[in-house]
């Protein structure tokens, strides 16, 4: 595997393909790696190595909803720009690591044009994990930090359950294309009211932490780590976008939280 | 009157509500991919193989299906 840009083999010129149509792939590519949760330098790392592996050269700007992306050959003859829209979907490990693994191995030589734009459509087609699955992991997942936050046996109880109804709900209005910050709302809110069941009902001692941590599965986490990593890599715009969706997911969170625990007469601070 | 409590049993309602239509829903999406597929890929007694499923001794190169000229 080429470890510098210097080690990449650079496929023969007769059978390298247009300008055009790598920009076109490219555009694509990377609006999917950047939808399944890919950093900046992620995605200008591996957009890099494929146009290297094709003799090119590209120039990107990421911008919060848009890519920029322009493929020049290695004489400067033929140029071409593209952009490509940031899709709002589900963030996806299993794509990113795939969809990097497609640049390697085209940098390796071992995978052509062609072929790389067939392995694409299959990576992109790759089937979401079943919600059931995602619901239950979700679910033990929150119990677990509620146990974490020192929170008792029926605590974990009670955030397992508040978890995986706000999740189910969660999943319903997505499948309903109901705005994001909408959903976070009535997510947070259910959860937290449901949570409120250790208090109301006297079930545990630590009916506080159940509500507190009934909605951590609601916290952007990927948002603000990429936002930093960003950040670091002097991707300001970038950045910030993504700061400022995680800070207004944050908010939604908040507002229903604050909603469910007014009804449910909890002492806030 | 007891809001929080009305509150919580009317959550906790359509929460069970949301939770139930989406079991269904995954039920019959599931029968339905089922019998699709077994529609499609429905195991046949008997089936006519190809030739190199019937005699192939490993090492043989893979060659398309079909007779070569002079073979028919």
């Amino acid at each position: 595997m080429p470890k510098e840009m210097n080690d990449i083999r650079v496929s023969a010129p007769e059978s390298r393909p247009k300008a055009k149509e790598v920009c076109a792939f490219l555009a694509e590519y990377s609006g999917w790696l950047f939808s399944s949760g890919a950093t900046c330098i992620r995605l200008e790392k591996n957009v890099k190595r494929i146009a290297a592996s094709l003799g090119m050269t590209v120039e990107m700007s990421v911008l919060p909803r848009h890519l920029h992306i322009t493929v020049m050959d290695r004489c400067g003859r033929q140029c071409f720009t593209s952009v490509a829209p940031i899709l709002e979907r589900p963030v996806s490990f299993a794509i990113n690591t795939r969809l990097s693994t497609l640049s390697w191995d085209m940098a390796d030589g071992e995978v052509d044009f062609r072929e790389a734009q067939k392995r694409f459509c299959r990576i992109i087609d790759t089937p979401l994990s079943s919600g059931w699955a995602v619901l239950m992991l979700v679910a033990i997942a929150n119990a677990s930090f509620c146990r974490l936050f020192g929170g008792d046996m029926m605590a974990m109880a009670v955030v397992f359950i508040a978890t995986a109804a706000g999740f189910a709900l969660k999943q319903t209005l997505t499948e309903k294309h109901v705005d994001s910050r909408l959903v976070v709302i009535a997510c947070s809110f259910v959860s937290a009211v449901l949570a409120a069941a250790d208090g109301l009902f006297s079930l545990g001692r630590t009916p506080e932490i159940a509500i507190g941590t009934s909605v951590l599965y609601l916290v952007p986490g990927i948002p603000y780590i990429n936002s930093f990593c960003d950040m670091l890599d002097r991707h300001y715009i970038c950045a910030f976008g993504r700061a400022m969706n995680a800070v207004v997911i944050t908010c939604c969170l908040s507002i229903g939280l604050c909603a469910g625990m007014l009804l449910m007469n909890v002492g806030m601070f | 009157m007891n809001i929080p409590l009305i509150t919580w049993c009317c959550i906790a309602a359509v929460s069970v509500l949301i939770i139930c239509v989406r079991l269904y829903h995954g039920f019959t999406a599931h029968h339905h991919r089922h019998e699709s597929r077994s529609r499609l890929h429905r195991n046949r007694i008997i089936e006519v193989g190809s030739e190199s499923e019937e005699l192939f001794i490993p090492g043989d190169p893979q060659i398309k299906e079909g007779y070569a000229e002079g073979d028919e």
